[in-house]
């Protein structure tokens, strides 16, 4: 059981968020980092997307009211339990009563907090996720608050899992500067041959307004026909050219529809790389093909086991 | 779109025959094996699906198929629900704008908006929002040039052809000629939404 002294700014409960609800208008949701939600829960022996903590960028701090272990991974937050650092991308032991605290990260935005069996919150349209725009799921559809207390939905301390740490690859996928990987389409018709090439020779950097529905891009501007689009579905990942030509790359809280045309859509296993760039971070494209993508998933996978 | 999802294109024009298509298409689609998520837009069909239960080419050869397959044999009945509504004063600010914008009274705006039964088009935006046509164009209007930071829960709005009814408070640019009680979401209930895509609509007057 944690009580939360200071929730940070925007830490809501998370898991691999809703399916099958986007026909109604619901946002699929879930961790902005998946492969961390998953790694933080593989640390503890979890399902991998069993409901975590999503600390994004400006920390935490937690009692616990039980002895219990815990699993941190993601975005390398400074960790201190009960005065003691504590190592990130690692299962811990808290005594009752002790504290965790999680400060400023070294890089990133994003890390995951876990508990034995997930927190235990009510499961709402398949999912614990919190969808905060629409006040429901997670913790009462809402940001975690000073006083709110979460409950595992195992009560056992597995205490062998205590000190189990992620393996170098974990924090080296982070590190690395490759391109971001994208698979062309579908609105090919709105952008000609020049309008692909300027994506792919442009140097984007992250723009301070990118947040959990979408992270936007400031750079070179992608030309792009005049017409009118009529809403289609959306997935998270792609990348929609407004007018003004500055690209947005759709993210977890992304609205189901959209009206601006497509040019590409960023690979699964890149976009965990994506959402722990932070303002002013410099991206770059690439484009692949889907077995490529099936290969980059595999390997990302594989990365949360240790 | 990307290594985890396909946009079925039927067309590209706004049209209630093409766009029924999309929803039978959905009902069949989101039973195959991997399909994760179907969103039906005015004319296309996303499908989200699993990379590790179906591959790509299988999955598209499998909508191919579907596609294929003869509609007709897929009799399904189409609901019609009744929305109460108030038109104008503080239920709709917009509705003499739309009457102006026209040349026609704001008794004419409401006898030809409740004269049409609307087809669900899509739901979007927001939870339970419906994108409702074809709209007339004797009462079609352009959105606001700045969208209002909030527009009450329950406002009926208009933009262009498309009539749509806010779920829950929100920003929103469409013109608001009515409004109603009637609650489109709720995400305790199964489905969640009062309304789904392919359903089709009738506003019904009710006295203030």
């Amino acid at each position: 059981m944690l009580q939360i002294l200071e929730p940070g700014i925007l830490t809501t409960i998370q898991d691999c968020g809703r399916n099958g609800y986007q026909q109604f208008g619901v946002t699929r949701g879930g961790a902005m980092d998946v492969l961390a939600l998953r790694a933080a829960n593989a640390l503890l022996g979890n399902e991998a997307g069993d409901a975590a903590i999503e600390i994004a960028s400006s920390g935490l701090r937690a009692r616990a009211l039980e002895k219990c272990v815990v699993a941190v991974a993601g975005a390398p937050y400074a960790l201190c339990v009960h005065e003691r650092i504590a190592p990130c991308n690692a299962a811990l032991f808290l005594r009752a009563g002790e504290v965790l605290a999680c400060d400023a990260p070294a890089w990133g935005r994003y890390a995951y907090l876990a508990v034995h069996g997930g927190f235990d919150v009510p499961r709402v349209l398949g999912s614990r996720a919190t969808a905060r725009r629409d006040g429901f799921g997670g913790f009462n559809g809402r940001a975690l608050q000073a006083g709110d207390v979460l409950r595992a939905t195992r009560d056992a301390c597995p205490m062998e899992r205590a000190g189990k740490m992620l393996s170098e690859k974990f924090a080296r996928y982070y590190s690395s500067d490759a391109p971001l990987r994208v698979i062309w389409g579908p609105h090919a018709e709105f952008f000609d041959d020049a309008a692909r090439e300027e994506f792919l020779r442009g140097e984007y950097h992250i723009s301070d307004l990118s947040d959990r529905m979408g992270t936007r891009l400031k750079g070179a501007a992608i030309p792009r026909k005049e017409d009118e689009l009529l809403s289609c579905g959306v997935t998270r990942g792609a990348i929609q050219i407004p007018p003004d030509g500055q690209p947005i790359v759709l993210q977890a809280d992304h609205q189901t529809a959209g009206g601006y045309p497509i040019l590409a859509t960023v690979i699964r296993a890149d976009i965990p790389r994506l959402a722990q760039k932070r303002a002013d971070e410099l991206v770059i494209f690439e484009p692949t093909t889907m077995d490529a993508a099936r290969e980059a998933w595999r390997e990302l996978v594989e990365l949360e086991c240790g | 779109m990307g290594d985890a999802a396909v946009l079925v294109e039927l067309g590209n024009v706004l049209d209630a025959a093409l766009n029924a298509r999309v929803h039978a298409l959905a009902r069949r689609v989101e039973t195959l094996r991997g399909v994760t998520a179907v969103v039906p837009g005015y004319t296309t069909l996303l499908v989200e699906y699993d990379p590790a239960l179906c591959e790509n080419d299988a999955l598209r050869y499998e909508i191919e198929r579907v596609l294929s397959a003869d509609d007709a044999t897929v009799k399904k009945e189409t609901r019609v629900i009744e929305i109460p509504v108030r038109y104008g004063g503080k239920f709709g600010p917009d509705l003499e704008f739309v009457a102006r914008h026209n040349g026609i009274t704001t008794d004419e705006v409401i006898r030809i908006h409740t004269h049409e039964t609307y087809q669900v088009f899509m739901l979007g935006f927001a939870p339970g929002f419906p994108y409702l046509g074809v709209v007339d164009s004797r009462i079609a209007a352009p959105r606001l040039e700045t969208p209002r930071q909030r527009v009450p829960a329950g406002s009926v709005g208009i933009a262009g052809r498309q009539t749509g009814i806010y779920p829950r408070e929100s920003p929103g640019g469409w013109r608001l000629i009515a409004r109603t009680d009637v609650k489109l979401f709720d995400p305790t209930q199964e489905p969640p939404t009062l309304l789904r895509a392919g359903d089709r609509v009738r506003f019904v007057v009710v006295d203030s």
